[in-house]
C-alpha cells in the first residue's frame, strides 16, 4: 500500500503513541506536522481517544466451561496424524507397485491401466477436500507498509 | 503427601494427545476467561461468547494433532475462536445484547462515571466486530502490534493502520 505523506505521518505518530516503533523520524513528523494543520488535528483527537480507551477495563466473568465441555469430548482425541502417514506408506506403496506393473515387457493392460494415475489422483483431491482449480483469492498486499 | 504436578501448556497439550482428556481441563480452566472476554468483544454479547468458547475448546481438542508444538496455545486457540465467533455473526444466530450490560466488554471502573462506560461500550457496539476485537486487544489487553500481528494473521503493518481507521470510526461514533 502506497501511503501518502498525511497518512505516513499519522500512523507513525500513532505507532510512537502506542509504544511501538515510528515509522518516520522525529524530525520528519515535526517538518510535517508544522505545515500540516489537518493532522495535527487529527492526532489530537486520535490521542484523547486512545486515553479513552487506555483507562479502560475488561469486563471480568468468572465462569466455568469445563463440565459443558468434559461431556462432549471423547477420551482421546483422534490422532489424524498417525493415520495420515499410514495414508502415504499406502499410497507409496500403491505407485510402486503400479510403476513395476507397467515396466512389465510385452504387457499391455489397456487404457484404463493407464488413467489409473489420474484416477488416483482425482481421488486424492476428493480425499483432502481440495479444488485444483481454486484460486486463492483471499491474498491480499493492502497494509504492507514496510 | 500431596503431589504437586507442575503443569504447562505443552505438557497439557502433549497429555491431551495421549488421551489425558483432564489435562484439557487445565488449559480450558487458565484460559476461559480470557477467551470469554475476547469473544464477547467480538459478538457484543457475553452469553454468545460463552457458547462460542466452548464450541471453540471442543474444536481445539479434535484439533490438538495439528497444534505446533513451537508456537504458544492460546494465539492457536484464538485462532479457532474468532472463527467461531465470525461464523457465528454470519450465520445470524447470534442474539444482540438487549442492554449495554448484556455486552459484557467493559468494566466500571473508577476515575469513569457509570455513564462514561456506557457511553463507550454503545460506541464500541456500533462498530463492526473487526473494528471492536482490533481496538479492545490493543487497549484493554494491551498487545503489542506484532502480537496482533500473529493473532489475527495479517501483516504488522495492517494492524497499524486498520488500528488508525478504527480508533477514527470510533471518534465519530463517541461523538
Amino acid at each position: 500500500m502506497k501511503l501518502d505523506e498525511c497518512e505516513e505521518t499519522l500512523f507513525s505518530v500513532m505507532a510512537e503513541t502506542d509504544g511501538e516503533t515510528p515509522l518516520l523520524s522525529k524530525e520528519q513528523t515535526a517538518r510535517h506536522l508544522d505545515g500540516c494543520g489537518h493532522c495535527r488535528t487529527e492526532i489530537e483527537r486520535q490521542k484523547e481517544t486512545v486515553i479513552l480507551l487506555q483507562g479502560q477495563k475488561r469486563f471480568a466473568s468468572e465462569i466455568d466451561l469445563w463440565s459443558g465441555i468434559e461431556k462432549r469430548i471423547v477420551d482421546k482425541p483422534a490422532n489424524k496424524s498417525v493415520a495420515r502417514r499410514y495414508f502415504f506408506v499406502l499410497l507409496g506403496a500403491i505407485l510402486v507397485a503400479y510403476k513395476l506393473l507397467e515396466m512389465i515387457p510385452a504387457r499391455d493392460s489397456g487404457f484404463l491401466f493407464k488413467l489409473a494415475p489420474l484416477i488416483f489422483i482425482a481421488a486424492l483431491f476428493y480425499f483432502f477436500r481440495e479444488n485444483p482449480f481454486k484460486i486463492n483469492t483471499e491474498l491480499k498486499l493492502e497494509g504492507e507498509l514496510r | 503427601m500431596v503431589k504437586v504436578v507442575i503443569m504447562d501448556d505443552s505438557a497439557a497439550l502433549k497429555n491431551c494427545l495421549d488421551g489425558e482428556k483432564e489435562s484439557f481441563r487445565y488449559l480450558v480452566e487458565r484460559y476461559q476467561n480470557q477467551a470469554v472476554g475476547h469473544a464477547a468483544a467480538v459478538l457484543g454479547n457475553g452469553e454468545d461468547a460463552r457458547d462460542a468458547v466452548q464450541e471453540a475448546f471442543i474444536d481445539a481438542y479434535r484439533a490438538i494433532d495439528r497444534f505446533d508444538f513451537s508456537r504458544r496455545f492460546y494465539p492457536w486457540f484464538y485462532v479457532l475462536l474468532r472463527h467461531r465467533c465470525f461464523k457465528m455473526l454470519a450465520s445470524a444466530g447470534s442474539r444482540k445484547a438487549a442492554s449495554l450490560e448484556e455486552a459484557e466488554i467493559l468494566a466500571s471502573r473508577t476515575g469513569f462515571s457509570i455513564e462514561e462506560t456506557l457511553s463507550l461500550e454503545a460506541a464500541l457496539l456500533a462498530l463492526s466486530a473487526e473494528d471492536r476485537e482490533l481496538i479492545t486487544l490493543k487497549y484493554l489487553d494491551g498487545f503489542s502490534y506484532q502480537e496482533l500481528a500473529e493473532l489475527l494473521q495479517i501483516p504488522r503493518g495492517t494492524v497499524m493502520s486498520r488500528l488508525f481507521y478504527a480508533r477514527k470510526r470510533l471518534q465519530a461514533k463517541l461523538t
